[in-house]
């Protein structure tokens, strides 16, 4: 039997599962349930930014009408902190507040408005302490956040590969640039909410709500709760957008319920309002970029050196592996033989950065694209040009020396493709030329941005990616296959359920994709990295594999001849000269007292990199988007006219829904790019855009035509074929679109701050007297 | 606040029941009536995931209080498939892929109604401005606005 050619080919674009639910307001997300005997809790929020806490008052609200109970810190029965790789996250605040978002207490009533005024009631006393606005400040700082990080440094990666500084001499040209970016909100339309549901019977919990990683949300509440992890179950409800958001946010949200509910065993529910959504969920790594990039004058890369130094906010969160891929994808989808490329993480106390979809990528993206524009300009080569002699191809080695020999190495290609559809070069042209007019207070613009993704997480991973599954298929032939990878609303079920039913042979119709339930589904890792369709596939490749062996074991029974020649395709089931429908195998594998059931697992291999050569991913996703705006001199404000998003994924399993992916990548960056801005002040670490009012999302009316484009070649390194998408459709989005304003002013690198808002891009074109912009 | 009694028609069927004028629509039609088809976002009109139709305009309820209820009728997501408009736009949701993470569909879904009630075959700028309050992160708003525009369609070859 020939384990790597069952099944028939994934086809087609299939309906999502959950659609006709969502279309009907029947899908329960997590503040839709409703339970009797349930409490509402409602957090109190730290005074300061900075402050050793001496004492918290709850006694007003605990006599406060319908309050039910109040619990602290001193109510964890466990350990104080959580955390995913580094344990430094307090849902509760125990000795000192670190930023505005923390939280001393949680008051539990009958109703939310009986919560909400209750907490009101509760009092501190606090010893404030300085604040740490920016990493500037904050490196090496007397004042430490950590005392674990003395220096307020709390990780990094350093990427050396060759000798960039020796190199840099031998280039003749060398260009040089500072880029910023700013915090970015997830800014998922559902508000987190968790309710946590005490056993009845024992000291057990059950987890229900917006929750993108279980099996991490089990550990924690073991951690703090003392709970047996066999005893915490984890159901997330259907989650309304993460993209990497609700992995400790939602964690925190089940530390304090958990609390709330084992005091009082009743169901706790949890919900934050968008206001509090916004002032205590992570966000996107502000990151600074020192870049100097040098190059022959035929345009050859020579050598990159990025100093790049990442805002890892109150707590370290992600920031380590966020930096890893600064570092190890920043220098792009380029030839170059000399990479120094240094990226840091400092501890502030700004909102804690972590998981976001792009994960340290899109910031470092902006900055190297902006620089090879400006290399370009000084080169007298277009962005196209540059790139085109720059991009790697099959065999070559990437920059941080992983050679790049194993699968179709399509960059190119898929540049190509966008550029053609944007009409790139010639619009180029055209737009420089239209733009030397200084009459024109319109101009327009064309940028273009190119990327590799290391699909899942990476070397600084390695034992942890793993994937598992648990396929049963019952008596009547129908299939259900659990997997604890959470749909997110990226139509990860449907996907999942797709490659259950080529990889068992049987349709669509046959499999049923349960619900994620931590004690039904295997311990899997999580839903991030752009790994949901790629390990999930493995695993149920693995499961489905382990099935065909005991129906073959069972006809080989009950036929009693050769199974060698098995195959199992479109629900019949073949060998020899027997033909039978699937059902029937099932049915005498039941009648053999040999139930098909089988847990798949998929290791993704140790990786093996030193910093300079070896193998920083397992494989990767190539992708260029290309931007055209329209940029009024007058008034700053940027128009996008249309954008292409050009991907090679390995293979889209559903074309449909990988276009999905795509277009909300780009919609994603637009507002990156252009708006979105928290509003932070660096003295005082608050955030004044609390709500989307003015903390602004791209809507339907701020931009023209997205075109996705899917330039598939399947990856043998995937069981499937495919690759990553979620984190690719979004991560080269901003750099293109600021690449585009940037020609249109006629000034590459000008824009070097994200967002290119109204104040940054008028500013840019019409610099202050006596302050040429860049 | 003291309870009142208010009278409406929510989805085709006529209510009496005792509330408070001051709670916010979103609330009443969630925590008393348990419809939780209708979503709260931002709670400050900024969002559009609370949109419904009253008297036949799309509105915002977490920015209108129960007590405006009074009299009116009201149509919600849960309300949707018993019109012909909102099962048009239900089924072209579904087969355009329109729905990812489905927290703000039934808002899109009750501003494409309000405007296919008023301007059944609408211009994509048209759909692009009745949307416009409504915010989705997922989707890049493309799979939404070509899914109404093919709901147009629909309902011009079904003769409306």
């Amino acid at each position: 039997m020939d384990l790597n050619t069952i099944g028939t080919p994934i086809s087609g674009s299939f309906h999502r599962i959950d659609a006709q639910a969502k279309v009907t307001g029947r899908a329960e997300f997590g503040d839709d349930l409703i339970l009797t005997d349930m409490l509402y809790c409602k957090g109190v929020y730290t005074k300061y930014a900075h402050a050793k806490l001496l004492s918290v008052h709850t006694e007003a609200a605990e006599k406060a009408p319908g309050v039910v109970c109040v619990v602290t810190a001193a109510d964890i029965p466990g350990a104080k902190q959580f955390g995913e790789l580094y344990i430094d996250q307090y849902p509760l605040v125990y000795d000192k507040a670190r930023f505005l978002g923390d939280v001393i207490a949680v008051v539990a009533a009958e109703t939310q408005a009986q919560a909400d005024a209750a907490a009101k009631l509760v009092t501190a006393e606090y010893e404030e302490l300085p604040v740490l606005g920016s990493p500037k400040e904050a490196i090496n700082n007397e004042q430490v956040i950590n005392p674990d990080y003395p220096t307020n440094v709390c990780g990094g990666v350093h990427v050396i590969k060759g000798d960039a500084k020796a190199a840099m001499e031998t280039a003749d040209v060398v260009v040089t640039g500072h880029y910023s970016t700013g915090f970015v909100e997830h800014a998922y339309i559902e508000p987190e909410s968790v309710t946590v549901i005490p056993s009845r019977m024992r000291p057990e919990v059950t987890v229900l709500g917006s929750i993108q990683a279980p099996y991490n949300l089990r550990i924690t509440l073991h951690r703090m709760l003392n709970l047996p992890m066999a005893r915490i179950t984890v159901k997330p409800s259907i989650v309304g957008g993460s993209f990497g958001g609700k992995i400790e946010s939602a964690e925190a949200l089940a530390v304090r319920a958990g609390l709330v509910a084992l005091k009082t065993g009743r169901p706790a529910k949890y919900t934050l309002t968008r206001e509090e959504s916004i002032q205590e969920s992570y966000k996107r790594h502000p990151i600074d970029f020192d870049v100097t990039l040098g190059a022959k004058s035929d345009g050859t890369l020579v050598a990159l050196h990025v100093e790049a130094l990442g805002d890892a906010g109150c707590y370290i969160n992600m920031s380590p592996p966020v930096m890893y891929k600064t570092a190890t994808l920043g220098p792009g989808p380029y030839k170059v033989e000399h990479v120094d490329y240094n990226a840091v993480a400092v501890l502030t106390n700004n909102p804690h950065t972590g998981s976001m979809r792009g994960f340290g990528t899109p910031q470092a993206i902006f900055a190297l694209e902006n620089a090879m524009d400006v290399l370009a300009a000084k080169l007298s080569m277009t962005p196209t040009e540059l790139r085109r002699k720059n991009l790697l191809g099959n065999g070559d080695i990437s920059p941080c020396g992983h050679k790049l020999d194993f699968h179709e190495v399509s960059i190119r290609s898929v540049m190509e493709k966008a550029a053609e559809a944007l009409d790139f070069d010639r619009k180029y042209q055209q737009y420089s030329k239209e733009n030397q007019d200084p009459n024109r207070r319109i101009r327009r613009g064309v940028g273009i941005s190119v990327s590799m993704r290391g699909a899942s997480v990476g070397a600084d991973g390695n034992g942890f990616d793993y994937s598992r599954a648990l396929i049963e298929v019952e008596e009547d032939g129908s299939v259900h296959v659990n997997i604890g990878l959470v749909d997110l609303g990226q139509g990860l079920r449907t996907c999942q359920g797709m490659m259950a039913a080529d990889m068992m042979g049987v349709t669509f119709d046959r499999i049923t994709m349960g619900e994620t339930d931590t004690s039904r589904s295997p311990s899997t890792g999580a839903c991030i990295a752009s790994r949901g369709t790629f390990v999930g596939g493995a695993a149920i490749k693995s499961a489905c594999s382990r099935i065909h062996a005991i129906i073959a074991q069972a006809l080989q029974i009950h036929y009693g001849k050769s199974v060698a020649d098995i195959r199992f395709s479109n629900n019949r089931v073949t060998f020899g000269d027997v033909d039978i429908p699937f059902e029937e195998a099932i049915h005498i594998c039941y009648g053999l007292g040999m139930p098909p059931m089988a847990a798949g697992d998929n290791r993704v291999p140790v990786l093996n990199w030193d910093g300079h050569f070896g193998e920083p991913f397992y494989t990767y996703t190539y992708s260029c988007n290309a931007a055209e705006v329209e940029v009024d001199l007058d008034t700053g404000s940027v128009y996008l006219v249309k954008m292409v998003g050009s991907h090679d994924m390995g293979r889209a399993i559903n074309p449909t829904m990988a276009e999905g992916q795509i277009y909300g990548g780009m919609a994603m960056a637009l507002g990156m790019a252009v708006m979105e801005d928290l509003g932070h002040n660096p003295k005082t670490s608050a955030i004044k855009n609390l709500n989307l009012e003015n903390y602004l999302l791209p809507t339907a009316m701020d931009f023209g035509e997205t075109i996705p484009i899917i330039d598939a070649h399947p990856d043998p390194r995937s069981a499937s074929g495919g690759r990553s998408l979620g984190e690719p459709a979004t991560e080269n989005g901003a750099a293109a679109i600021a690449c585009a304003i940037n020609h249109a002013l006629g000034k590459p690198g000008c824009i070097h701050q994200l967002p290119a808002d109204l104040d940054r891009v008028f500013f840019a074109a019409n610099p202050p007297a006596g302050k040429e912009g860049r | 606040m003291s309870q009142v009694q208010l009278q409406f028609r929510l989805n085709g069927k006529d209510y009496s029941i005792q509330a408070d004028p001051t709670q916010r629509m979103v609330d009443l039609l969630r925590e008393n009536l348990h419809l939780t088809g209708t979503k709260v976002g931002c709670g400050v009109g900024e969002c559009g995931a609370c949109t419904v139709v009253l008297n036949g305009e799309a509105v915002t309820s977490c920015l209108v209080l129960a007590g405006q209820m009074q009299g009116a009728d009201i149509l919600t997501v849960e309300g949707l498939s018993e019109t012909q408009i909102g099962s048009i736009l239900q089924q072209c949701f579904v087969d355009g892929d329109a729905v990812q993470c489905g927290f703000c569909t039934p808002g899109f879904l009750m501003s494409a109604y309000a405007l296919l009630l008023h301007n059944p075959h609408p211009t994509r700028e048209e759909i692009k401005v009745a949307v416009s309050g409504n915010l989705c992160r997922c989707t890049g708003y493309v799979p939404i606005l070509n899914a109404i525009e093919a709901a147009g369609l629909r309902l011009a070859a079904e003769g409306k």
